[in-house]
């Protein structure tokens, strides 16, 4: 016989809070309220952020998030991102962003981050939310996307990656695409270092598949931007896309290959019209 | 933050407001909110609820506010229920060559000095788009039959 529903997640979240992957109830509304508006300042006076297309996000029910990921482990987009869904739709409507371990396993950082409803990368977490729910943010190109070179800052780099198909096809939850450009100039990422990541087997040892390296300050050259950086207030500019059902679209292939290219390359369209938006990069 | 403005329109507080008792009309008048949809299955009146956003800065605010007081030709007062902490009210004042016409808004960010530093920045753009508000139901009300 299944278990009820309540019963099944809460076991869930047990089995999943043991290995610090979802601990959801860490995530504070009143602290994220207190925090709004220092980020508001930064969103609006240092990045002058322009956000769009909230109004195609389902005002009930969860969602999962599908983002491009830029500016290196600093990530102004996340921060806009947060900001615009929890003033749009108020702290009380429960939305988390996955992000690398190493991130929250950091001591303060991970734990600040908790509140902010940060929970560490995995299908595992993002079904236990989504259960919940609660609406889900994902970069599904992750390290390898935000690192990617100047150069690249145009591109939708998911390297492949279609976790993000099979977590919204199990949860039955419409996709809906976040694009942003800018954050690639918040800094100068030269290269994103993959061989090197290779040679020194950072993927076992880290999970990390790059290591990038940058100019940016205050460090000059910055190999790896372990440390951070100072990003430069270059303007961000963000669309939340029409969502995608996946599951009514694609059936039982909502996580085939032909799934993933059909979001993919929707993002690209809207990133690529995003960024022809632009006259003088970085600061226009 | 509290913020208060007043115009004076030359016509009846009755016909004023049919107005601003008509949240279907914000669009035409209410400048800088971005949405005012009903959310009860009231439209109007004390007990009304109605999502409202307001454009501030890079992002748009708001949340769930619900009417509380509303006495016909002087006042309507609301309040949020969920997101920014706000209220609000339209207060009408018969004068002799017609109506004061106030629009008063508070909200509360938290944030402790740093919120208060952005109640600031944020009361200038929310003031200025008050009274463009109120200007443009006076130009509504004085050019309507």
């Amino acid at each position: 016989m299944t278990a009820p529903r309540a019963e099944r997640i809460s076991e869930e979240k047990k089995a999943l809070i043991a290995g610090a992957a979802a601990e959801l109830s860490a995530r504070d509304p009143e602290f994220i309220r207190y925090q709004l508006p220092g980020m508001w300042l930064f969103s609006t006076i240092y990045f002058r952020a322009e956000v769009t297309g909230f109004d195609r996000i389902p005002e009930e029910g969860p969602v999962l998030f599908v983002g491009n990921h830029s500016g290196g482990n600093m990530t102004p987009d996340s921060m806009v991102f947060m900001l615009a869904f929890n003033t749009y739709f108020g702290v009380e409507r429960p939305v988390y962003a996955l992000a690398h371990s190493l991130v929250t396993s950091w001591p303060v950082v991970g734990h600040l981050a908790g509140k902010w409803g940060i929970i560490t990368a995995g299908p595992k977490a993002a079904q236990a939310a989504l259960d919940e729910g609660a609406s889900v943010l994902v970069y599904p190109g992750g390290d390898v996307e935000t690192h990617r070179p100047w150069t690249a800052r145009h591109e939708i780099r998911f390297d492949g990656r279609k976790g993000f198909l099979r977590t919204a096809k199990d949860a039955g939850v419409p996709i809906v695409p976040v694009v942003s450009v800018g954050g690639q100039d918040t800094y100068l990422p030269l290269t994103d270092g993959r061989r090197i990541a290779r040679l020194l087997k950072l993927d076992k040892l880290a999970r990390l598949k790059v290591l990038p390296i940058s100019l940016a300050l205050p460090w000059g050259l910055n190999i790896g931007d372990f440390g951070g950086h100072l990003p430069l207030p270059a303007k961000i500019r963000m669309e939340v896309l029409e969502p995608i059902d996946v599951v009514e679209r694609f059936g039982d292939d909502a996580d085939s290959d032909e799934a993933y290219r059909y979001v993919t390359e929707r993002m690209q369209e809207a990133l690529t019209a995003l960024a022809a938006g632009r006259v003088l990069p970085p600061l226009l | 933050m509290e913020l208060s403005e007043t115009i004076r329109i030359a016509v009846s507080p009755t016909k004023v407001f049919e107005l601003v008792d008509d949240p279907a009309r914000y669009h035409e008048f209410f400048v800088g909110v971005t949405r005012w949809e009903p959310r009860s299955k009231k439209l109007r009146g004390v007990g009304a609820k109605f999502r409202v956003l307001m454009q501030v800065g890079s992002i748009q605010a708001g949340g769930t506010v619900k009417v509380i007081e509303r006495t016909r030709p002087k006042l309507i007062r609301w309040e949020s229920e969920q997101g920014i902490h706000q209220a609000g009210c339209w207060r009408l004042e018969k004068v002799d060559d017609g109506t004061d016409l106030t629009l008063d808004i508070e909200f509360d960010l938290s944030g402790g000095p740093l919120g208060a530093l952005v109640a600031r920045l944020a009361g200038r753009i929310v003031a200025r788009n008050m009274w463009a508000t109120l200007m443009a139901a006076r130009r509504i009300v004085e050019n309507e039959d």
